[in-house]
């Protein structure tokens, strides 16, 4: 019963994550292929430089490239848990995966808050610049991520250890 | 070191790698790497289900060579 609910649950996720990989990269190209026709544009970027705008339209290029990795991540390790597969080495990647583009998207954030000071540029919405408190959960995120690698890493080699015992 | 002799016994017993995997429920390959001493251990369980096919002793299998 425990063991169905748990499965049920990881389906739930998964099928979550599927759906925002999809609205992320769906959404985020198609709306920067409809910026310029449409008031989508306006409401995101600031139009006052067009070095500015440059600037802000890589900054959601990376930003989706890096989310959509992190997500695809998660989804190869929803469904390897799914399939009863634990301490393999395709998890220890895909933790790997989040955690790397996890800590560049925390980078990069760092960095266009500072970026968007010195150019004078306005984060419409809030999406590519962070706050104090942005920082502070992002960095405990990705200390948690570290450490899920590291007991993955060593759980994969126990797990090759024991597989050598016939 | 640990010599196994797994194959001496079983060409005393008449007995196939291949069969005595199917009885044990091993596979064919995992038997092989026991044969060849390439396994980095064995379970207590094979141990005990290859002495009931074999009808021999630990001892039998497994020997001890000294240096």
């Amino acid at each position: 019963m425990k063991k169905r609910l748990t499965s049920w649950l990881l389906t739930i996720i998964q099928a979550v994550v599927d759906l925002e990989i999809a609205i992320v990269a769906v959404g985020a190209f198609g709306g920067l292929i409809a910026a310029p026709f449409t008031e989508i544009g306006h409401a995101f970027f600031d139009y006052r430089s067009g070095f500015g705008l440059l600037v802000q339209v890589l900054d959601v290029v990376l930003e989706v490239g890096l989310l959509v990795i992190s997500l695809l991540g998660t989804r190869n390790l929803l469904s390897n848990i799914n399939d009863g597969q634990y301490f393999v080495s395709q998890n220890m990647l895909a933790v790997w995966q989040i955690l790397w583009s996890t800590l560049l998207a925390l980078v990069l954030g760092g960095l266009n808050t500072v970026i968007y000071h010195l150019l004078h540029l306005r984060d419409k919405l809030g999406l590519l610049t962070m706050s104090g408190d942005d920082f502070t959960n992002g960095l405990g995120f990705v200390t948690v991520i570290f450490l899920i690698y590291l007991i993955f890493r060593r759980g994969v080699a126990l797990q090759q250890e024991a597989d050598e015992i016939i | 070191m640990i010599r196994v002799n797994l194959d001496v016994v079983l060409s005393e017993r008449k007995m196939t790698s291949k069969e005595l995997a199917q009885r044990i429920g091993i596979t064919p390959a995992n038997l092989s790497i026991l044969k060849t001493g390439k396994a980095r251990g064995i379970r207590f369980e094979t141990l005990d289900k290859i002495c009931r096919a074999l009808n021999c002793q630990p001892g039998d299998i497994l020997e001890y060579q000294g240096g």
